[in-house]
């Protein structure tokens, strides 16, 4: 059992650190894991990792670096959209079979990556600290180029959209909904990487709270894993904040873009089984 | 206020930290320990949420005053149901 919990730990580590780099929770690397690898019902996964996203985003949340390109009013106005439908989701997941949850998570896995490859190279970015950002856009200095980086958002009724979907997944799946937001606010709402990143982690520790409430009252929420995550992650999540401002935004994207995929075709074979 | 948030994620670590190695241990009051640092672990996004509540309502800015009190009772009213669930 302490070889279990010494290797959750180390687990919860490695999602950490890629999470932090990614702007994301890690819930997507860590359900995987504790549904496959250690055995546990789909269920406890979900609740052990929501759980553990809240601590990855409190540790963002307070992070100055990240507070400088947060847009806390983009982010409390998306919330007020997933936090309801993560809420009603995370009553909803008490009722679904194990083998129909592994298939959401794939095909959100996957439909994510096609997302994110089509727009690899765009870098929503305008490079004039006059511009106009409008009330919702922000403004932010990035060291990687060092110039001054503003943006406005655009499309706002997709962003709410997204965000109710983002809600949705994080009460069925136990992940944070980052890993839907982020894409979307970069690709089509006009929001830098960074900037969606560093917003959807703000909103991510609300969201988890919403979608934990629910499994925690169904007593799915396993303490000594939920620990052994927590503790993986926080460590993690330091090592991934020092790296992020260190490796590109483009080499993030591919290396998101093959996790996902990895992810998404491990699942879909191993509910085809479950299933039969 | 940020560094009492950030204060509350330490200490909540803390408590599971040793919460788990006594859980290894095999001591009986392991799983309190737990679920104490859980807790604390969910109560500081709600904080948070507050503290947004009342900045945007000094600020007067009824639109996201009402945005974040619609956040705010996503969190709160589950756990209120879930302690009101608890037999007196």
């Amino acid at each position: 059992m302490t070889l279990v919990v010494l290797g959750t730990i180390a687990a919860g580590a490695v999602a950490g650190c890629l999470g932090a780099m990614l702007g994301l929770g890690g819930g997507i690397f860590i359900v995987p894991f504790l549904n496959l690898v250690v055995g546990l019902p789909f269920a406890s996964a979900s609740a052990v990792s929501l759980v553990t996203i809240i601590a990855t985003s409190s540790v963002s949340a307070t992070n100055t670096e990240q507070r400088k390109v947060t847009n806390l009013k983009l982010g409390m106005l998306l919330e007020a959209f997933s936090a309801p439908t993560a809420l009603a989701a995370a009553y909803w997941a008490g009722s679904i079979s194990e083998p129909t949850l592994r298939r959401i998570f794939a095909i959100s896995a996957l439909g994510i990556a096609v997302v994110m490859f089509t727009r690899l190279n765009k870098r929503n970015v305008v490079r004039d600290p006059d511009f106009d950002t409008g009330m919702l856009g922000g403004r932010y200095y990035e060291a990687e180029s060092g110039d001054t980086v503003a943006y406005a958002v655009r499309r706002l009724p997709v962003a709410c959209g997204t965000s109710m979907l983002a809600g949705v997944l994080s009460g069925l799946i136990g992940i944070g909904g980052g890993i839907v937001k982020v894409p979307v606010l970069n690709a089509w709402c006009g929001v830098p990487m960074r900037a969606a990143a560093a917003t959807s982690a703000f909103m991510i520790g609300i969201t988890v709270v919403a979608s934990a409430i629910p499994y925690y009252l169904r007593g799915d929420v396993v303490p000594q894993f939920a620990a052994a995550t927590v503790l993986g992650v926080l460590a993690g999540g330091r090592l991934g904040i020092w790296l992020m401002p260190r490796v590109r935004a483009r080499e993030l994207k591919l290396m998101m873009i093959a996790m996902l995929v990895l992810m998404a075709i491990v699942y879909l074979v191993k509910s085809g089984k479950a299933g039969a | 206020m940020e560094r009492a948030l950030r204060i509350a994620t330490w200490v909540s670590a803390g408590l599971l930290a040793a919460g788990l190695l006594l859980w290894l241990a095999g001591a009986p009051q392991a799983t309190r320990m737990l679920h104490a640092g859980l807790w604390l672990l969910i109560a500081t996004p709600i904080v948070r949420v507050l503290m947004a509540l009342t900045g945007y309502v000094k600020d007067r800015d009824w639109v996201f005053a009402l945005l974040t009190l619609v956040v705010l009772g996503c969190l709160v009213v589950p756990i209120t149901v879930f302690l009101a669930s608890f037999p007196r």
